[in-house]
């Protein structure tokens, strides 16, 4: 069932029917040094999924949610190369869902959520425990079969998931398969410094040409978003000249 | 990009500082942070109070960008008094923070005694949160960046001595 997984070079695959968080176990598991890298771990339904800080992240029966736990040092990603990794990522599964909606409708919300039609369908979170030699866990979650129809107003204004955007059933596993793929690509790209950023992000950037509002408690930036920099901050032009942004959550954008 | 010669826009000016104010107040904001060259203006306010106050005037002349501590860019030769510092450096750039949420602990405190693998602080950048090793056992004699701080590559973080 997971060749075409190890096919693409994931070493140890884990699939729970039910867990707390993958990037919890994914972090357990770096602890411990006990399975091969890269390990991919995958939930049917997470209890307690987790995002930015504080933040939680639902995923009813049908999304898609894993973690890929990477040996940072052997597949050449120092930490300098992290946050490009972040957005490679949604890169990665904003191609996946190009090949499945109208792509015109997927788009990029810096620094790494992916959105359909202004709603949101993916989130990621990167951490880096503080493990030696380093790890770095990319979580990923995807509303694939999980129709938040049935949701309430508040959810379905703010998010969807493929089946509501495609009015279809989705294969979840066809799809885990192709998003990893694409993911490992795209890492590969990033570690050796031919990653290709600017263009493909600016062409799928929600927020680009929009007036933003950066939170980065206790300050805020606010100004009109100018795209992506090489390095993955995003640019904003400000009362006060052009600004980079490394940090932060993106408010809100008009 | 942002021009060198966007003098006009001078952060200090009287009308802007009170635009800014304004915008603290309708937004109910605590603070602001503007940084331009080498020109940094910080205005908070105490929300009991309803005037902000200034409390952070001009960088020194060199970009903070390059003023990291003398002693940070010179990883190979330690001033000779400075024989047991080592310098805890960011390994990429983004917003520090000392402590793993805003109502823990600080990781670490000046006079803390730290081993190889103490998380010092978290630095995040594109909503990567990266864990710091000390990578160096010793004590921590100095914070040299404060919560919330953006810290470029190779940027000093804390001074250690390895001595104690």
């Amino acid at each position: 069932m997971d060749e075409p997984l190890a096919a693409w070079g994931v070493a140890h695959v884990e699939r729970h029917a039910e867990i707390e968080s993958t990037n919890t176990r994914a972090a357990a598991l770096a602890k411990g040094n006990a399975v091969a890298l890269p390990a991919l771990v995958i939930a049917a339904r997470q209890t307690a999924g987790r995002g930015r800080g504080a933040n939680r992240w639902w995923s009813g029966e049908g999304a898609l949610t894993f973690s890929l736990l990477l040996d940072a040092a052997a597949d050449r990603l120092p930490a300098e190369c992290w946050p490009l990794l972040s957005l490679a990522t949604a890169l990665a599964v904003n191609d996946a869902l190009a090949e499945r909606l109208p792509a015109e409708r997927v788009q990029l919300k810096w620094p790494n959520d992916v959105y359909v039609s202004g709603k949101k369908i993916c989130g990621i979170l990167v951490e880096a425990p503080p493990a030696r030699p380093p790890r770095l866990i990319v979580g990923v979650g995807l509303n694939v079969n999980n129709s938040l129809r049935g949701g309430p107003e508040e959810i379905r204004a703010r998010a969807t998931s493929l089946t509501d955007e495609a009015d279809q059933h989705f294969d979840v596993e066809e799809i885990l398969e192709d998003v990893v793929r694409r993911m490992l690509v795209e890492m590969e790209a990033v570690a050796q410094r031919r990653f290709d950023l600017t263009s493909r992000w600016d062409a799928r950037c929600l927020l680009r040409g929009r007036t933003v509002r950066i939170d980065q408690a206790p300050s805020l930036v606010a100004g009109r978003c100018l795209g992506i920099h090489i390095d993955g901050s995003l640019r904003v032009q400000t009362l006060d000249g052009e600004r980079r942004v490394y940090a932060g959550v993106v408010q809100s954008w008009e | 990009m942002a021009g060198s010669e966007s003098r006009s826009g001078d952060i200090f000016d009287v009308d802007r500082i009170r635009r800014l104010i304004e915008l603290m107040k309708e937004h109910d904001l605590r603070e602001i942070d503007l940084k331009q060259e080498d020109q940094q203006i910080r205005l908070c306010r105490n929300l009991d109070e309803p005037v902000p106050r200034v409390v952070t005037q001009i960088a020194p002349a060199p970009p903070p960008q390059v003023a990291a501590p003398a002693a940070a860019a010179s990883g190979s030769a330690p001033a000779a008094d400075e024989a047991n510092i080592v310098y805890i450096k960011s390994p990429m750039v983004g917003t520090f923070y000392c402590r793993p949420n805003p109502k823990a602990e600080a990781f670490v405190k000046v006079g803390q005694r730290v081993e190889s693998e103490t998380t010092v602080c978290i630095v995040e950048a594109m909503k990567v949160f990266n864990e710091i090793p000390a990578e160096v056992a010793g004590t921590i004699v100095a914070v040299l960046v404060e919560d919330g701080e953006a810290v470029d590559f190779g940027k000093a973080m804390f001074k250690v001595d390895t001595s104690k």
